[in-house]
């Protein structure tokens, strides 16, 4: 394998025509790619100075520079305009495919690169299994689920019918492939419209017979994730943008689909349509979001070429939004960007001269005034301007800003936490800091011995954190549990109270949403609990370590110690995230609350509902996040252990060590040369740090 | 469900409720069909009551929940208490209104509207014209209300599809109008029934332009429901519940004749554009833009101004 090189950025003047407005408003991300070559190069000269386990281990970390690779999710309202927005963010206009009508179906993620040579672009579909199938055939997914427990019976039948006649479709199209493809993947070395449209959109008149030969939608309905390569030029680093299927759509499998994936992005840009802005079902998706990460939700609200008059309308609208969030406790300090997908388009595919006269209308009432704001074009290119005005800028301008404080500032600290160990390992066997005298022959100081040691020292460390997080987690499962009963002993009591006072006439509704601030905040505090036990086993593991070194080489004061990694920051709890009957108030809660009316031990039945909902939030949570973040935190420590062993084992099959072999076989001016260098990187590396 | 609301007194017209998501023009619709500008219209949720327009009533007057009822001072239908009013009544005989009362309900979805608003005067409603936005049809939300709405009604109620002006290319509006077909079927009295409401109004008078909106084709559909709803209900039980319309491609069909008479009947005779959004847009921009750059930007945005 060939070392890998750090990137150079491009430099953004150096671009033209469409590329050149693509990267308008990176700037954010252009200098954290900046500051990521910097730290490759300071790698690369780390790699070169030192032995082959401390080039081996600097190579691996180059490769680390770009993680975590930053992802963005767009969410939104059925038919806001989330696929075109996406297109045009990314330069490429009709890629993914939009429509009039419902039309994405499947969570679509673009991995995007700068041109690198021997990255080809490609896709990948994977088709739902036979069990995941199985599932949503049979229970009607989490909405099936929902309306069950509700007692909603003509609600379930009509989600499994829906999926019923899904299968229906998809097996008159694939005929006996049909059963073959599930749990398959499929996958190509090349992308483009046509493909893309046969696995991800829903295609024409859902329901109809497909006429022969069309390929709209051919595996639409039985592909579970798409995954896309691609390049564009000019983009200073790595990153992937999700499209996601319409929420509220009729198709009520779609939202749970999107819901589902809200987890998987950090930060997630809000669709709305200007001319309907914020309603209920927007409202609550933000809310479900924010539940999650309130600094990382940022509205978008797209359309603006379909208002009237966009001067005066705009920030009636952008005033509305503002009240609304902060009435129903929505994040009131997300970033609203207004901006039209549609012009953005007409820019990239150079029509802006063909405008409808309506759509060129509002736009030349609204530049002088969004001017005034956006991010200027560099000149008097109309296109430019226009593409300023689009909101296209301004959106990547937020979330590069985004990007750049939240995990790629992360990524850059944990690179160089790493790097700086290299360096201080490096000084430990080359006498950099406390000069080293010689390797001792002491017996026990053999490779074998050495890797048994912090063998043990890794089982050791192991031990004590499970002992902490166990009982961390059961500390949140007693808190957590406690936080359920009373929310449940409440809500009964509003829901008697309710029936007494209104009768079943009117309908009770009772937010969740205490509960989910409870039981957030349990959670957060168990998440610090095992970041405390993460950094005591580390902490103490490093000690440990740090005595195997001094066992190992004879220094002049003490043994360095190795700097251990810091964990990221507690995932949001995203289970809180799902939605329950509880938040269905708009429309599901009233029908059922209607037809449930009436039967026998009517306030028995929602408490049990209710109880049945929350109980299982709080179970996601226990039983599915609180373990992943116990074995990522626990992979933490074997990851720096072994790490160190693999360092300590080399130097221990070291044949002659220690300054004076070194000064003899390099010559004394070229080992403090090389101490110089390490000192140097090893100020790169805290630089970064601080 | 039913909380009895204090009804209007006078002979009983036919009622047809506006409703639909907030913004989808319910009031703009309001105001097309009763030939005036009285609704406020606006790009975002308006914050008002149900507003009943009958030709029987006379004045403004808030009829409160507990019965009372004030007489508005002003009649620019600002500042009702929502928390407190069951509707707003409003006497007006222009347009239709010398046919049916309209009541322009508020909006489904506007996250501070409590449903009950609209819910409690669901019941007085003979039909419903639901309008829905072409660029975002037919919902979860708006499907989920209607599955509320009693059959009876359903049966003799219009999808108006609204803004179907932003739906620019003519096989776009005709797989919006198919999936709707798919989806609605059985929903309603008639397929759906697309139109440009702001052009209609924009365009009174002008008999191309009033078809070419689609307001026509409304026209006549309207017309259609209230001789349903004259024949079997008004005075009788539900049990006299009218067949339903006969249907027809909505984009290609003529109506039938008698309805084509109705239509004629109930083309508004005046029509005053409303305030929102009245002047021509771009005159303002215009002003503030430096000339020469301007000159430059409209042209290569390509702009056609007479
Ligand atoms: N006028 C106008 N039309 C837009 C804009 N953005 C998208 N559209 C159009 O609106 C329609 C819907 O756009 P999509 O991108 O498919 O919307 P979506 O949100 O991805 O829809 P689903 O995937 O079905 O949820 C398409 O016909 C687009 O061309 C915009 O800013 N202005
Ligand atoms: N282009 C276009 N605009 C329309 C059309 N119908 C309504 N509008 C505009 O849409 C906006 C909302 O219209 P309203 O009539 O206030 O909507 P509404 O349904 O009464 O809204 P709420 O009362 O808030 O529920 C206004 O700016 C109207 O001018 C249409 O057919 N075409
Ligand atoms: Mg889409
Ligand atoms: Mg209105």
């Amino acid at each position: 394998m060939s070392a890998p090189h750090p990137r150079p950025v491009v430099d953004p003047a150096g671009l033209s025509g469409r590329d050149r407005l693509v990267v308008a408003g990176m700037d954010g991300l252009f200098a954290l790619a900046r500051a990521r070559a910097e730290l490759g190069a300071g790698l690369v000269a780390l790699a070169r100075l030192g032995d082959r386990v401390t080039r081996r281990a600097a190579e691996r970390l180059m490769q680390t520079v770009g993680e975590p690779e930053p992802s963005v999710t767009l969410i939104g309202q059925v038919k806001a305009g989330k696929t075109t927005l996406l297109n045009a963010m990314i330069g490429r206009p009709g890629l993914l495919p939009a429509d009039v009508n419902p039309w994405t179906s499947v969570v679509t993620s673009l991995h995007l690169c700068p041109p690198v040579p021997g990255r080809t672009e490609g896709a990948r579909f994977r088709f739902f299994d036979e069990e995941e199938w199985a599932r949503l055939v049979e229970g009607g997914g989490r909405l099936g689920e929902l309306a069950a427990r509700a007692g909603a019976g003509d609600d379930l039948e009509r989600v499994r019918d829906q999926i019923a006649r899904m299968r229906e479709r998809s097996r008159k199209r694939l005929g006996r492939r049909f059963e073959l493809l599930m749990g398959q993947e499929h996958e190509y070395g090349y992308v483009d419209a046509a493909l893309i449209e046969r696995y991800v959109c829903l295609g024409d008149d859902p329901g109809a017979a497909p006429r022969p030969g069309e390929e709209q939608g051919r595996f639409a309905d039985i592909t579970r994730t798409a995954m896309i390569d691609l390049t564009v030029p000019g983009l200073p680093l790595q990153l992937c943008l999700r499209d996601t299927p319409g929420v509220n759509d009729t198709f009520m499998m779609r939202e749970q689909i999107t819901i589902g994936a809200i987890r998987e992005s950090r930060i997630c840009i809000v669709v709305l349509s200007a001319p309907q802005a914020m309603t209920a079902m927007d409202l609550a998706l933000m809310r479900l979001i924010a539940n999650v990460r309130a600094r990382d939700v940022i509205v978008f609200v797209n359309r603006i070429d379909e208002l009237a008059d966009p001067v005066r309308e705009v920030p009636m609208i952008r005033a509305r939004i503002r009240d609304t969030l902060g009435q129903h406790d929505g994040p009131t300090d997300a970033a609203v960007i207004f901006g039209s997908a549609f012009w953005a388009s007409a820019c990239l595919t150079g029509t802006i001269d063909r405008l409808p006269p309506d759509s060129a209308h509002a736009l030349l009432d609204w530049a002088p005034v969004a001017l005034g704001e956006a991010p200027k074009p560099p000149d008097d290119d109309p296109v430019a301007t226009v593409w300023a005005l689009s909101g296209i800028p301004a959106l990547w301008q937020v979330l590069s800003d985004h990007i750049a404080v939240g995990q790629g500032r992360e990524g850059l600290s944990k690179t160089a936490r790493s790097g700086l160990n290299l360096v201080r390992a490096l000084g430990a066997s080359e006498g950099a800091g406390a000069r080293a005298i010689g390797l001792r022959r002491d017996p026990g100081t053999d490779p074998a011995s050495v890797s048994a040691r912090c063998a043990h020292i890794l089982s050791e460390a192991l031990g004590r954190f499970d002992t902490a997080a166990a009982q961390a987690c059961a500390a949140f499962a007693e808190r957590a549990e406690r936080a359920h009963r009373q929310f449940i002993d409440r809500a009964t009591h509003s829901l008697i109270a309710h029936l007494e006072a209104y009768g079943d006439g009117v309908v009770w509704t009772y937010g969740a949403d205490g509960l989910r601030v409870l039981l957030r905040s349990s959670y957060l505090r168990c998440g610090a609990d095992l970041h405390r036990a993460l950094a005591q086993t580390l902490e103490r593991a490093a000690q440990d370590l740090a005595g195997v070194t001094a066992d190992l080489v004879e220094l002049e004061g003490a043994a360095p110690v190795p700097l251990p990694p810091e964990p990221s920051p507690v995932p949001p709890p995203v289970s809180l995230g799902q939605s329950i009957a509880l938040d269905l108030q708009a429309g599901w809660w009233r029908s059922w609350w209607y037809r449930a009316r009436g039967y026998e031990a009517f306030s028995e039945r929602f408490s049990a509902l209710i109880a049945a909902e929350t109980g299982r939030m709080l179970a996601d949570l226990r039983e599915g996040q609180l373990p992943d973040l116990v074995q990522s935190l626990r992979s933490m420590i074997e990851g720096f252990v072994v790490d160190q062993t693999e360092m300590l084992v080399a130097l221990a099959a070291r044949p002659d060590a220690g300054a004076a072999a070194l000064d003899r076989a390099t010559g004394l001016a070229a080992a403090a040369e090389r101490r110089a260098a390490a000192e140097r990187l090893a100020a790169l590396f805290e630089g970064t740090l601080r | 469900m039913k909380t009895t609301v204090p009804e209007p007194s006078g002979p009983r017209r036919p009622r047809l409720a506006l409703m639909g998501e907030f913004s989808a023009g319910k009031s703009t619709l309001a105001n097309l069909l009763a030939g005036t500008d009285r609704l406020p219209v606006q790009v975002t949720a308006t914050e008002l009551p149900p507003v009943w327009l009958s030709a029987t009533a006379s004045g403004v007057t808030c009829v409160r929940l507990d019965g009372r009822e004030v007489a508005l001072e002003d009649d620019r239908l600002a500042n009702v208490d929502l928390a407190r009013t069951a509707y707003v009544r409003v006497g007006l005989g222009s347009g239709l209104l010398d046919r049916a009362d309209l009541i322009d309900m508020p909006g489904i979805s506007d996250p501070n509207m409590p449903p009950e608003v609209w819910q409690r005067l669901l019941p007085e409603a003979d039909a419903i014209l639901w309008c829905t936005h072409a660029t975002q049809a037919w919902r979860q939300s708006e499907a989920a209300v209607w599955d509320m709405v009693p059959e009876a009604i359903r049966r003799r109620s219009l999808l108006v599809v609204t803004r179907i002006d932003k739906i620019l290319r003519p096989e776009d509006r005709a797989r919006l109008l198919r999936r709707l077909a798919a989806e609605t079927d059985g929903a309603f009295a008639a397929p759906a029934i697309p139109v440009a409401l702001t052009r209609a109004i924009a365009g009174r008078g002008d008999p191309a332009i009033w078809s070419e909106s689609g307001a026509d084709r409304l026209m006549a559909a309207i017309g259609s429901v209230l001789s349903s709803i004259g024949q079997g209900v008004v005075g009788s039980d539900e049990a006299g519940a009218p067949a339903r319309l006969a249907t027809g491609s909505p984009v290609a069909a003529g109506p039938a004749s008698s309805a084509v008479a109705a239509a004629q009947a109930v083309v508004p005779r005046r029509i005053k554009l409303g305030g929102a959004g009245a002047g021509p847009a771009g005159s303002r921009a215009t002003a503030r833009l430096d000339p020469a750059q301007s000159a430059d930007f409209r042209a290569a945005i390509g702009e056609r101004e007479g």
